[in-house]
């Protein structure tokens, strides 16, 4: 290997570690986003192994997992009514001590604060944003929801459809900076936390709501890809016992029927794909109920 | 060598783990093409070389709209990418077979879905010893149908 490759390598260890540790902060232009966003590498003599290795990790980044506010829409456009009741009280945002309490919680209230907004409910909006950017500060994210977007959240109050860009953008935003951080068992945990309350949320309107019934049963999928979000980060203490209850839940989960069809697709009016057929969920009463006690409870220890 | 043995792993992975690079790229240059559309929270972005490749599972619910987004860096290339059933049947790709060349997909859901999308960065043509990185998110944004 030349002097010159090894000075290449060399630079851009440099190079690439100072991404690392600058990038704490938005770069405040955008030529140093641009520089910032593409480095060059040598790939020559590059190890099997690393290569095998690097798409594994690849695999592990990219995950999804239904926003809160997914749910929160699908609740409304099945014709369910607000109900404050079933939402986790802001007086109890002190209670919380621990960072794993404060993640959790703080995707819990996320979830209230997507609910509440969708029910175009501006007073408990702000209250939720209130206790949503306590427990953000608390751990470490405290130039994510600043007092400009307070100020944005305010002017929006009764702007449904601004309002929800603005908090699905804000928890994206929370999601990154938490990951950039190296902070990703905070960010798993604060996922978790919003599914966990989204789906008890969703419970509490399935009674006598057919096309909520299917869509908790369907929540079989996203508790699938949470559990493999989670399965990426071995030996983590803060996650073990989350991990656990997300497995409680499967085994309850398990239970939903899925016949298999084929995919459908065509194309409407406009010309716009539409995708249809593939699989029918399904599930028993007795099911259902065990899918909401057993959520009630994990949530009821989350909140507490 | 030996050095090479050492840094060159360390070297592949490093960039992975190297989100602060991504976040501001993603926020100026691709969220804004989810205009009109919900975007979920997640942050889906790493830092890929030519010949990554990346696979991912994704519900979509009945009754929705859809934009799928595929944003790499230009330095890149055209990312590749498709969209499968969970028998791999292709229902859309980005490459011509299923319609021109785009970097996001549309498409309504009218039955609940788990599809697969595969994203491919393309092999450098360059016989240079160099190979450019850089940023490549996926997005997803909904509203109602």
């Amino acid at each position: 290997m030349s002097t010159r490759k090894l000075t290449v390598f060399t630079l851009m260890v440099f190079f690439a570690m100072g991404g690392a540790i600058m990038g704490c902060g938005e770069a405040p232009k955008q030529a140093a986003d641009d520089a910032q966003a593409n480095t060059e590498v040598s790939m020559q003599d590059v190890e099997g192994s690393a290569v095998a290795s690097r798409k594994e990790t690849i695999k592990k980044i990219f995950y999804t997992i239904p926003a809160p506010v997914e749910m929160a829409s699908l609740i409304q456009s099945t014709g369910a009514d607000f109900n404050g009741d079933n939402l986790n009280s802001v007086d109890n945002v002190n209670n919380y001590v621990t960072r794993k309490q404060k993640a959790l919680n703080l995707g819990v209230y996320g979830a209230n604060l997507s609910y509440a907004t969708m029910f175009e409910r501006s007073k408990e909006s702000l209250y939720y944003l209130s206790a949503v950017r306590q427990l953000a500060d608390q751990l470490g994210a405290s130039n994510v929801i600043n007092d400009d977007l307070i100020t944005r959240v305010e002017a929006n109050k009764e702007n449904k459809d601004s309002l929800l860009v603005i908090v699905s953008d804000t928890f994206w935003s929370l999601n990154a900076k938490f990951k950039e951080d190296n902070m990703e068992d905070i960010s798993a945990l604060v996922i978790a936390g919003g599914w966990i309350e989204a789906l008890h949320l969703a419970n509490s309107h399935v009674a006598g709501n057919d096309a909520l019934r299917t869509r908790v049963a369907e929540q079989k999928y996203s508790l699938d890809d949470l559990i493999s979000l989670f399965g990426t980060y071995e030996n983590q203490e803060n996650l073990a016992d989350v991990l656990a209850d997300l497995n409680q839940l499967k085994t309850v989960f398990d239970q939903v029927e899925i016949k298999k069809g084929k995919t459908e697709t065509s194309q409407d009016e406009s010309g716009t794909t539409v995708i249809g057929g593939a699989n029918v969920v399904s599930m028993s009463d007795a099911t259902l109920q065990q899918i909401i006690n057993t959520t009630r409870d994990i949530r009821s220890r989350y909140i507490q | 060598m030996k050095f090479l043995k050492i840094i060159l792993p360390l070297l592949l992975m490093l960039p992975l783990a190297s989100n602060a690079q991504c976040r501001s790229f993603t926020k100026k240059r691709c969220l804004p093409q989810l205009e009109g559309y919900i975007q979920n929270d997640n942050f889906n972005s790493a830092v890929l070389i030519p010949g990554d490749e990346a696979e991912l599972l994704l519900t979509f619910y009945a009754g929705k709209e859809y934009r799928l987004l595929v944003c790499g860096h230009p330095v890149l290339g055209d990312l590749q990418f498709e969209v499968l059933d969970t028998d791999e049947q292709l229902i859309y790709s980005n490459d011509g077979k299923t319609g021109e060349a785009q970097s996001s997909f549309d498409f309504k859901v009218a039955s609940t879905q788990q599809l697969i999308v595969r994203i491919r960065v393309p092999d450098t043509d360059s016989p240079s010893t160099l190979l450019h990185e850089g940023c490549v998110s996926v997005m997803v944004g909904s509203k109602e149908g």
